[in-house]
């Protein structure tokens, strides 16, 4: 019977073939070997998708989850804001730690957030606050500016199997990039293709360089939608006395 | 026998009005028992259905009659304020109207038909039912017609005269649930946060704390505006500009991204474009642009336009737009249409204006072949035109205020019947280092309607030099640039007009009366503004906002305005009501406008038969008794907040 059992080999093949780093043998090993006996005769699909949400769901700074062998690291130098230009030489898988909007001030961010918790945000209990005024809007300018609701660009922290961390800018729109409220939580995996740029210790994410894998860690997510108000509340509470800088 | 036909307006002035028009001038004018309300006899041809007839035209004063609790409800205290939820209410007439309504019993007898000439909205309506009702008392077998018509002008009333039509009982129906909710919500909540406060003594000892359903959502978008100024926290951004001289002209790129909250990333950035050295010219595009004429006219634009262009307050503007109205220059004042019947001539009225010295020349163009159909809205009230001019009035006729007030509604008339005001737009983009910067120039080609709206203007922008597609060139100087956020400004009247009307708070023909309320009452304070930093996100040198991101939310509104606009400042009694309620409970709070805007839904629903009297009063006050009950189990929250805004003055 053991004879039907797909191999790690082919279990690891079909990962990476949608695009996943390789795992760890000790990874996959639970996945082929269940202890329940009654999961024995999976096809390889199911085992792939089983392998899939759990590698997308752990936290790949952890020994034991990606393969130290065959997937690429960020270089060392990596954060280094002397080096004006860096070059991915090899595919890194990273997750994602930490996303700011910052194309919109902190404020706003936080009025938002307020509006959501009075419940003025759900679809019959809005109530409009601002109106946009169209008397001296010129018809080209009308059609133009609809894009509300889309905001960014986005600053990430990112980190590597090795734990390390880089921050990511996107430097054009990448599709599945932005909050955890718009769709990509924390703990989201990225895979940052060979040929990326990276700039004075900041990754510049471009949709030919970065696929969103997705994903989850659910811990570290839910502790950052609970920080969140609080740590822009204390952003903009700094800014307030002084420093400004936001990096 | 001739036959005799009473017909009462809502007003003496236009009863006299009508008279004078009807009778062609020959009338009999006589006192009644109220020294402004005159009886007009005199001879009229109603043709078909009534012929020649002797008329009795007089008027009521607004509403005849008023409704009231039992005189065991007088007491504040008891029965408790929540019995008043179900009391019986009384309808009578007021000492002060008696003899409006004896007049109008004494001259229905021996009359054949009563025609009513009220306003034709939901509240003419109600007051037409309230004549009807007095009339009947006076003759059993009267009949009884109202005159369909929406401005003072002689053709249109002889059209109204001989075409009556009947009372809408539903727009009756509706005026009335709406009298007895705000009559039993009113004083539920009057008496109850009276009582409440007042233990709290100090300034509250012997305070009237009244509430009214559309008053208080309306300071709650005082207040809420109040908070976000006051919280606003600013901060910094940075942008990147980049400069270009050519042919002697500095062509200012504006960045694609507009500005970033990070200053590292811009300085990444703007490092990856001086690295660069060479911008690309990515699109040159030419494109005619224009600037669009002004809707028809409605109620709400007027009351916006006339506190933002006139300085007026929105009840004066509904003030002398009505005393307009009533001699007949404009149309009825209180309308939601924003659309003219294709069936009017409005030729016509543009051919009135021409004889005036200031707009008669753009007008006689308009006659030339420069008239074009104005635009058409998606409101339509079905009952009266957008607010146009009727006739034509000199200047020396009116005072200083009603003289702007035509000028202003003649203005934007002709404005909506000429075109479109047309020019043409460069925009050049440009690529540099990863970053997109673009550029635009804008040069005024037919100024059309400007030439007569002067409310707004347009003007070239600077002449852009030639920039081909595909060039690369140096820029001449490319640079960091900072600003720092800024509040957003407290409400003016226009944002409050604006806010009302987008949360369905009042009507178009009550928001001035609920804003004037709260006034009033002392919940808000209006103030000129420039007492403090005008609203919008100040760019200091960094370029000016880029589409679609012009600063935050609270920016877009703030922004205008400007000096000499009044902005509403709360109370601290305004503050602790709204902050009281809103902690008792956020989602049926009396601050918040979902409450009063079902209960707006409902009257259209009853107007359009959907719902009944009976239904709508049960459901809006099972609605109101159930926040009631909540606050009152909450009071104590409600008097911690007065204690916390109001005694320590902290607010």
């Amino acid at each position: 019977m053991a004879n039907n059992r797909p191999t790690l080999q082919q279990l690891s093949n079909s990962l990476t073939s949608i695009g996943l780093p390789t795992p760890a043998a000790q990874f996959l090993t639970p996945i082929l070997h269940p202890e329940s006996q009654t999961a024995h005769q999976r096809p390889l699909q199911v085992l792939t998708a089983t392998a899939k949400h759990r590698l997308l769901s752990s936290d790949i700074s952890n020994a034991n989850v990606l393969s130290t062998s065959k997937n690429g690291c960020l270089p060392p130098n990596v954060s280094n804001v002397e080096r004006k230009e860096l070059i991915l030489a090899n595919d890194v898988c990273v997750q994602v730690l930490d996303v700011e909007d910052i194309g919109r001030s902190q404020w706003e961010q936080i009025e938002e957030m307020e509006m959501e918790r009075k419940g003025e945000m759900v679809k019959g209990r809005q109530v409009i606050r601002v109106v946009a005024d169209d008397l001296d809007v010129d018809s080209t300018q009308a059609t133009t500016s609809s894009s509300k609701t889309s905001h960014g660009p986005f600053k990430l922290l990112l980190q590597d199997m090795n734990g390390n961390k880089v921050y990511g800018f996107e430097l054009q729109k990448v599709p599945n990039i932005g909050l955890p409220s718009m769709g990509m939580s924390i703990g989201s995996k990225l895979m940052l293709r060979k040929g990326s740029k990276i700039a004075r210790g900041v990754v510049l994410l471009e949709p030919k360089y970065v696929l969103v894998l997705g994903g989850k860690i659910e811990g570290m997510d839910k502790q950052w939608r609970e920080g969140r108000e609080a740590k822009l509340r204390a952003t903009v509470g700094e800014s307030r006395v002084g420093s400004g800088d936001g990096a | 026998m001739v036959t005799k036909i009473l017909c009462v307006a809502e007003k003496s002035s236009i009863a006299k009005a009508v008279a004078g028009h009807l009778s062609g001038g020959r009338v009999e004018t006589s006192n009644t028992g109220n020294t402004y309300i005159k009886n007009y006899k005199f001879q009229f041809d109603f043709g078909r259905t009534w012929g020649h007839c002797e008329v009795c035209m007089t008027s009521v004063s607004g509403h005849l009659s008023a409704v009231d609790f039992a005189s065991e409800y007088k007491n504040w205290s008891h029965p408790p304020p929540e019995s008043l939820f179900g009391a019986p209410i009384r309808e009578f007439v007021p000492e002060d109207k008696s003899a409006i309504a004896q007049n109008i019993a004494a001259q229905a007898r021996g009359a054949k038909a009563l025609f009513i000439w009220t306003d034709c909205d939901r509240e003419g309506e109600h007051i037409g039912n309230e004549v009807k009702t007095e009339a009947l008392k006076g003759n059993r077998r009267l009949q009884v017609k109202r005159a369909k018509f929406s401005n003072i002008e002689r053709a249109h009333i002889l059209q109204a005269a001989r075409n009556p039509i009947d009372l809408d009982d539903r727009q009756v129906n509706a005026v009335a649930t709406r009298i007895e909710l705000d009559l039993r919500i009113g004083y539920a909540f009057t008496r109850f946060q009276t009582n409440l406060l007042r233990t709290l003594g100090g300034p509250l000892a012997e305070a009237m704390i009244s509430y009214g359903s559309c008053q208080f959502p309306t300071l709650g978008f005082v207040v809420d505006r109040y908070w976000r100024v006051k919280n606003f926290v600013p901060e910094t951004f940075w942008s990147i500009k980049v400069t270009q001289k050519r042919e002697g002209i500095n062509v200012v790129f504006n960045w694609k991204r507009n500005r970033l909250f990070d200053r590292a990333t811009v300085i990444i950035l703007f490092e990856r474009c001086l690295d660069a050295k060479r911008a690309k010219v990515t699109k040159v595009t030419e494109k005619g642009t224009r600037r669009i004429k002004p809707l028809p006219l409605t109620t709400v634009e007027l009351q916006k336009m006339a506190t933002k262009y006139l300085r007026m307050n929105s009840q004066q503007a509904m003030t002398v737009a009505e005393t307009l109205y009533n001699k007949g220059y404009i149309s009825y004042p209180r309308t939601e249409t924003d659309r003219f019947d294709k069936e009017m001539d409005l030729k016509a009225l543009v051919q009135k204006q021409i004889q005036d010295n200031r707009w008669g020349e753009f007008a006689n163009n308009l006659m030339n072949g420069g008239f074009n159909q104005p635009r058409e809205g998606r409101h339509d009230d079905k009952a009266h035109p957008p607010i146009h001019p009727v006739t034509y009035c000199a200047p020396g006729g009116l005072s200083a205020d009603e003289g702007r007030l035509y000028e202003f509604v003649t203005r934007h008339f002709l404005a909506c019947c000429s075109e479109d005001a047309k020019g043409a737009q460069t925009d050049v983009e440009i690529e540099y280092g990863d970053e997109s910067f673009h550029t635009h120039g804008t040069i005024v080609l037919e100024r059309n309607f400007l030439d007569v709206y002067v409310y707004q203007n347009w003007t070239n922008s600077t002449m852009l030099p030639k920039f081909t597609l595909g060039e690369v060139f140096e820029p001449t100087e490319a640079m960091i640039t900072e600003g720092k956020t800024t509040a957003p400004g407290y409400l003016t009247e226009p944002d409050l007009l604006a806010l009302m009307d987008a949360n369905g708070i009042g009507t178009d023909a009550t928001m001035a009366e609920h804003i004037a309320k709260i006034k009033e009452r002392v919940y808000v304070f209006t103030r000129p503004r420039g007492t403090n930093a005008a609203g919008g996100d100040s760019q200091d040198d960094a370029p000016a906002a880029g589409r679609g991101r012009s600063g935050g939310r609270a920016g877009a509104v703030g922004a205008r305005g400007g000096a000499g606009i009044d902005e509403f400042i709360p109370s601290s009694l305004g503050v602790a009501l709204v902050d009281g309620y809103d902690q008792i409970g956020l989602e049926s709070s009396l601050s918040k406008p979902f409450l009063r805007k079902e209960m707006e839904l409902k009257m259209k629903a009853i107007c359009e038969g959907r719902a009944t009297r009976e239904d709508v009063l049960q459901e809006s006050l099972r609605q109101y008794k159930r926040v009631f009950m909540d606050c009152k189990e909450g009071s104590a929250v409600l008097k911690s907040s007065c204690r916390r805004f109001v005694l320590n003055g902290a607010a």
